[in-house]
């Protein structure tokens, strides 16, 4: 590796690392909040537990976690690695659940609590 | 007796360390200019003759590579230390607005967050461990699934955003109310002058003429019906007062 090179992946870890870093720390610290992550807002705007959410973070989860592995075992390869289509359905699947519950919970609920 | 001031200290410790920032990243930017134009001269003076002309390209391609790297570099640094310290806020990057008015993590940017930063980094550990000799193809699955997770945060941005009217509508309709009030309340007004002009009519009818009980009868009539009216124009303009949730 040149010097160019070697400069340049310098660099990147330096930003990338810093720019990942600094926002892992405000998670950590609270300063970027995650509170109501999993709330959706009930009747009489009470935080209510959402199925549709947890789910979501479980796929998002997994699947990210999975592809990382993926590329940390096997790091030296001329692309990144490919994703099953099944995994990608399933994905987007979740996604789908998600934002269905969203636009219930927008455009039906209003609905059939004022009924005119 | 020196005073111990609780209040002043931390304004004078933030100032000292604002005007240290400023002097940092200033300092950066013109290292910076200070490297761009002594690459430039470097590559100037190396390279006088025409004949030389080829190399000096070549030169000069290098040479931009690492002007490239240095202003990517002190450019890349100076927004990481305004993140470091807050002045680029970070606070809201997963915040969302609610329908109430309210914030709270949203769902969907965190996994667009997570994915954005696991298809960033495998992209680094990929170049990093071939030698960084060239860019890795990406599958059009990895696109596949950042176009969902973008896709799933536009949606859902959608949904917020048709949504998310109440909190602007609240002024909204406390300012028709306002208005409805002010209205009702200007009927009141009409209506009581009425009435007023109405008991002095018949009082005029009373005394000017005693046989005319009659008209003064239908006058004084008349004058309750108005009094009535203006008790009701009252009462819709009390209806019509914003209650205090609505300010």
């Amino acid at each position: 590796m040149n010097l160019i090179s070697r400069l340049a992946v310098i660099e990147c870890s330096v930003l990338v690392g810093g720019f990942f870093g600094i926002v892992l720390y405000r998670i950590v610290d609270g300063d970027i909040s995650l509170a109501g992550l999993l709330d959706t807002k009930g009747p009489g705007n009470r935080p209510n537990r959402s199925p549709a959410r947890l789910q979501l973070l479980i796929f998002t989860i997994v699947v990210a976690a999975n592809y990382l592995h993926s590329v940390i075992v096997d790091p030296r390869r001329d692309s990144l690695p490919a994703i099953p289509l099944s995994v990608i359905v399933a994905l987007g699947g979740s996604h789908a659940v998600y934002l269905g519950g969203k636009a219930v919970s927008a455009y039906i609920q209003p609905l059939l609590k004022n009924p005119r | 007796m020196a005073v111990n001031d609780p209040v002043s200290k931390p304004v004078v410790a933030r100032w000292d360390l604002e005007w240290w920032f400023r002097v940092l990243c200033i300092a950066l930017a013109v290292l910076a200019l200070v490297i761009a134009i002594a690459a430039v001269a470097l590559v100037y003076v190396l390279a006088p003759t025409l004949d030389k002309v080829n190399e000096a390209m070549a030169r000069l391609k290098v040479v931009l590579s690492y002007e490239i790297l240095v202003v990517v570099f002190f450019f890349g640094l100076m927004v990481l230390l305004y993140m470091a310290v807050g002045k680029i806020d970070l606070s809201s990057l997963l915040s969302e607005k609610g329908p109430d008015g309210t914030y709270g993590a949203s769902m969907s940017r965190f996994q667009l967050l997570i994915f954005t930063f696991v298809i960033a980094l495998s992209l680094f550990l990929i170049v990093v461990s071939t030698g960084a000799t060239n860019f890795p193809a990406i599958p059009s699955e990895v696109l596949m699934l950042l176009g969902i997770s973008a896709s799933t945060y536009a949606v859902s941005k959608g949904i917020q955003g048709s949504n998310g009217g109440g909190g602007g509508a609240a002024p909204g309709a406390a300012q028709s109310a306002h208005g409805a009030a002010a209205t009702a309340h200007g009927h009141a007004d009409a209506a009581q002058a009425s009435a007023a002009a109405a008991q002095d009519h018949a009082a005029v009818a009373q005394s000017s003429a005693g046989t005319a009980a009659a008209s003064a009868t239908t006058a004084q009539t008349s004058a309750v019906n108005a009094q009535n009216a203006a008790a009701a124009a009252q009462r819709a303009a009390q209806a019509a007062q914003p209650k205090p949730g609505q300010q």
